[in-house]
């Protein structure tokens, strides 16, 4: 036994080598230094937009750039990365902010709108995305707990006390799982990746006036430009990306999605009561999906809670008399497969034809 | 819980470590206990249901049969025990199949028969221990074993964590003496043990998990694609269910091994098998071992007057009967029933492919040792089309078009991307150059201890590097 636990010992450089790497690289920039996020914040605050900007605590820059801000934005989009390619060009000459992080889940929304909150900034149109894992308790998403306390507290407001533990624990819980992520195979991976790319690349990001580049970029409106091969695709390899998408198993937050959560949809439903009572105009957004993808949606039984969190949105709008904008489904948004960059993230030109009608409706937010 | 999660790397030591600590008297209970929490985490409602009614059922029925004082007796107990298990059986993984083609046909024939389509209860597992349960009562029928007593065991025996969810099928005469063994710490058993673990890790994780994104870009959605990408898929899918069962297996027998278990080998180079039947001697040893005993040799002595003709139509039934265990679905019995067809075929050919073989005087040479290889290999390919195809019609296009052209392969093969390509070849290369070399490695481990240990590193830091890693279950998992 002693000589097994001796070879044992012999196995520990394999941990270290992989907690080494992964804390050197940290390509997700997931130990708590704020310098990564406050620079990026401090460049999109001046007006310049920020190029190769990848792996990042998406949240942590909402939050300094919202601590940053001069001025009140007009609009405002809460929602996930389906919603980047919402963009200021919608909205012309008024003060517009795309607050979209990646996987946004319902704490998310109201974690960020919290931060406009706090500083006593008050948009007068906030477009809200939704997803349908946002209704799913089993999506998996867990990137909001960053924003827990700025959740928690408007949850209060709102007047909810139950949906989650105590911000406490939900920060503790946090950092244990971001610290696992340094032993974590998949993150040894991506660590290794980036640091090849890094020594090529030589700069991690840069200021730029570029609205579009090789590199994807981060426009000063929030919204985002993905890196030129993603975005010039050709149609076949879309949908070639799309299938890939579609096959995963569960499809992406849409794990055993059996009910529509109904804590999150109380949720939502007063958070959009409460923005319409503080007489802050509200739009829905339902991203749509790529046609192969919304195939495999419409036909799969394991995502039938997909249409079901469509019909109960429609529901909501209907209810708060809020416009609906887009579908979950590319023939109702009359979209076609070069539409899409991929499975599920329409192209910023389809995304404005969508929003056609919507500069009068920014308009009208300014009367 | 699968074999590849960070759940499972935690559960085996801390099981070993109190397996290890406790007394001898007490450690079935404690591999036992670890089992039963072993399937508590797949979270499967009727599962522990399905385990307890087995395991009495068959405890029970194996003590009956032992105490029946007549032939008849005995008789009338073999087939209440097996027609017990199957009934379990086919209430909880075939029910829905069989009320679903019962609503078809009552449809078809435009009767108003009103049959309620009913779900799956469970489908994880419960074929490989029914299959034990039967071979025990058989066995026990047939007085080649005395039926366990201690309930504990037996139970154990069952429901023993590595071996129950994808196999081997055990006899109770190979694994109860076993778990009754006193146990004594070997450091061999440790070491060669955690190498198999690992190296079906490395097969599972980087080999057909990255096999398995070409698979499901092209078998999810058939009709994009044509001609080669089909084949190509087809190919790859062969090598992935390899590579996932056979890692498996390699881990199982790597966890038991802690244990000082030697469970059943189950694959020996499927892939160079010389016809059909090498292929079966090759492939899910313990499966086709058990069905060769307790269904085709039966079949065959009950068909034995109508000589070729019997034993190709027992083969033929024999698959059939495997086809239906390994799934509720009409591609799984046609799987079955291909590979029923091949071996039923050549029982007639046999004798004039011996001739024709003299005649051209290849019989023994390398060239016709390669031909045997890439046709079986082709004819196990195509069937394996069915295996995994979402449906008969799926499964009818990738047959009609796989050789037509070459449409779609370009996307095929960048699909997944550059990384993907690099992962898959590099795996390909270290398996085969390990599979042709195991023997050299021997020598290797006995004498180099560094060497030993730059291979551990290398395995390790491959797996680590190439591997994919998150939620992937096991492709057998499901029978």
């Amino acid at each position: 036994m002693t000589k097994l636990l001796k070879k044992i010992l012999l196995l520990l450089p394999i941990p270290a080598v992989v907690f080494a790497t992964t804390w050197m690289a940290d390509p997700a920039n997931i130990k708590d230094d704020d310098s990564f996020e406050t620079g990026v914040a401090s460049i999109l605050l001046s007006g310049k937009n920020v190029a190769n900007l990848v792996n990042y605590n998406e949240r942590k820059l909402q939050k300094y750039i919202i601590l940053g801000l001069l001025k009140p934005p007009e609009v405002i989009v809460l929602g996930s990365s389906r919603s980047m390619g919402i963009n200021s060009d919608i909205f012309p000459n008024i003060l517009f902010l795309n607050n979209s992080v990646s996987g946004a889940s319902i704490e998310d929304y109201i974690g960020i709108f919290n931060l406009y909150r706090i500083r006593g900034l008050k948009p007068k149109l906030v477009i809200i995305s939704l997803d349908p894992w946002i209704l799913n308790r089993y999506n998996g998403q867990d990137r909001w707990k960053y924003l827990s306390d700025e959740f928690f507290e408007m949850e209060n407001i709102l007047g909810f006390h139950s949906t989650h533990s105590t911000s406490v624990q939900e920060k503790f819980l946090y950092k244990i799982h971001i610290y696992e992520e340094f032993l974590s195979p998949e993150y040894f991976q991506q660590s290794c990746i980036y640091l090849i790319q890094k020594k090529r690349a030589g700069k991690i990001y840069w200021a730029t006036d570029k609205l579009q580049a090789e590199e994807p970029i981060k426009i000063a409106d929030g919204s985002y430009v993905y890196a030129e091969k993603f975005r010039e695709k050709q149609v076949a390899d879309i949908n070639s990306d799309a299938r890939i998408y579609a096959i995963e198993k569960p499809m992406y937050s849409l794990g055993r999605f059996n009910e529509l959560d109904k804590s999150a949809m109380q949720l939502l439903d007063s958070f959009i009561y409460y923005l319409k009572k503080n007489e802050i105009k509200v739009l829905i957004y339902l991203p749509p999906y790529h046609p192969i993808v919304y195939e495999v949606i419409n036909t799969n039984k394991a995502y039938t809670m997909v249409a079901e969190s469509e019909k109960w949105y429609r529901f909501l709008a209907n209810k708060h008399k809020i416009k609906v904008f887009g579908s979950y489904d590319p023939k109702i948004s009359n979209l076609e497969e070069s539409d899409f960059f991929d499975g599920m993230h329409p192209k910023n030109q389809a995304v404005h034809r969508m929003f056609g009608l919507c500069g009068s409706e920014g308009d009208r937010t300014n009367q | 819980m699968p074999f590849n999660s960070l759940k499972y790397f935690l559960f085996l030591p801390v099981t070993y470590l109190v397996f290890y600590l406790v007394g001898e008297r007490a450690r079935w209970s404690v591999l036992l206990a670890a089992s039963l929490l072993f399937y508590a985490t797949l979270n499967v409602p009727y599962l522990p249901v399905v385990l307890i009614l087995v395991t009495t059922t068959t405890y029970s029925f194996g003590i009956w049969l032992d105490q029946a004082g007549t032939l008849k007796a005995k008789r009338a107990l073999i087939w209440g025990g097996i027609g017990a298990n199957l009934l379990i059986l086919i209430v909880m993984k075939y029910l829905p199949f069989l009320s679903g083609n019962l609503k078809e046909l009552s449809a078809l024939l435009s009767l108003d028969a009103k049959i309620q389509q009913v779900r799956i209860f469970v489908a994880i597992g419960v074929s490989y221990y029914v299959f034990q349960a039967i071979s025990y009562l058989v066995d026990i029928y047939l007085e080649i074993e005395k039926p366990e007593r201690h309930f504990g065991y037996f139970a154990l025996f069952l429901a023993f964590f590595p071996k129950l969810l994808q196999g081997p099928i055990e006899r109770a005469g190979d694994l109860i003496p076993q778990l009754r063994c006193r146990y004594e710490f070997n450091y061999d058993n440790m070491r060669f043990g955690m190498l198999l673990f690992t190296w079906g890790l490395f097969k599972k994780v980087v080999i057909a998990d990255r096999l398995g994104l070409y698979v499901d870009a092209v078998y999810n959605d058939v009709h994009a694609f044509s001609g080669l990408s089909l084949l190509l898929a087809t190919y790859a899918y062969a090598f992935q269910i390899y590579m996932d069962f056979s890692g498996y297996t390699d881990m199982a027998l790597g966890s038991a091994r802690l244990f000082n278990i030697k469970l059943t080998r189950n694959f020996n180079s499927p892939y160079l098998a010389t016809s059909v039947i090498d292929f079966w001697r090759r492939w899910h040893i313990s499966f086709s071992r058990w069905i060769l005993d307790y269904i085709f040799k039966p079949l065959q002595i009950q068909w034995r007057n109508w000589n070729n003709l019997g034993t190709a139509g027992a083969l033929i039934a024999t698959f059939l009967i495997s086809g239906i265990w390994h799934g509720a679905s009409w591609g799984f019995v046609i799987w079955g029933g291909l590979h029923g067809l091949y071996m039923g075929c050549s029982v007639f050919y046999k004798p004039y492919q011996k001739k024709l073989h003299d005649a051209l005087r290849i019989e023994r040479t390398e060239f016709l040792k390669f031909c045997q290889i890439f046709v079986t290999f082709n004819l196990v390919s195509l069937a394996w089309v069915f295996f995994r195809a979402s449906n008969f019609a799926d499964a009818m296009y990738v047959v009609t078009n796989m050789l037509k052209g070459i449409y779609g392969v370009r996307y095929f093969i960048s699909s997944t991307g550059k990384f993907n390509i690099l992962a898959v070849a590099i795996s390909l290369v270290i398996f085969i150059v390990v599979s042709y070399n195991v023997t050299k490695f021997n020598f290797l481990f006995q004498n180099k201890p560094l060497f030993r240990w730059i291979l551990y590193y290398a395995l390790l830091f491959t797996i680590l590097s190439l591997g994919k890693f998150g939620e992937s279950s096991f492709l057998y998992f499901k029978f």
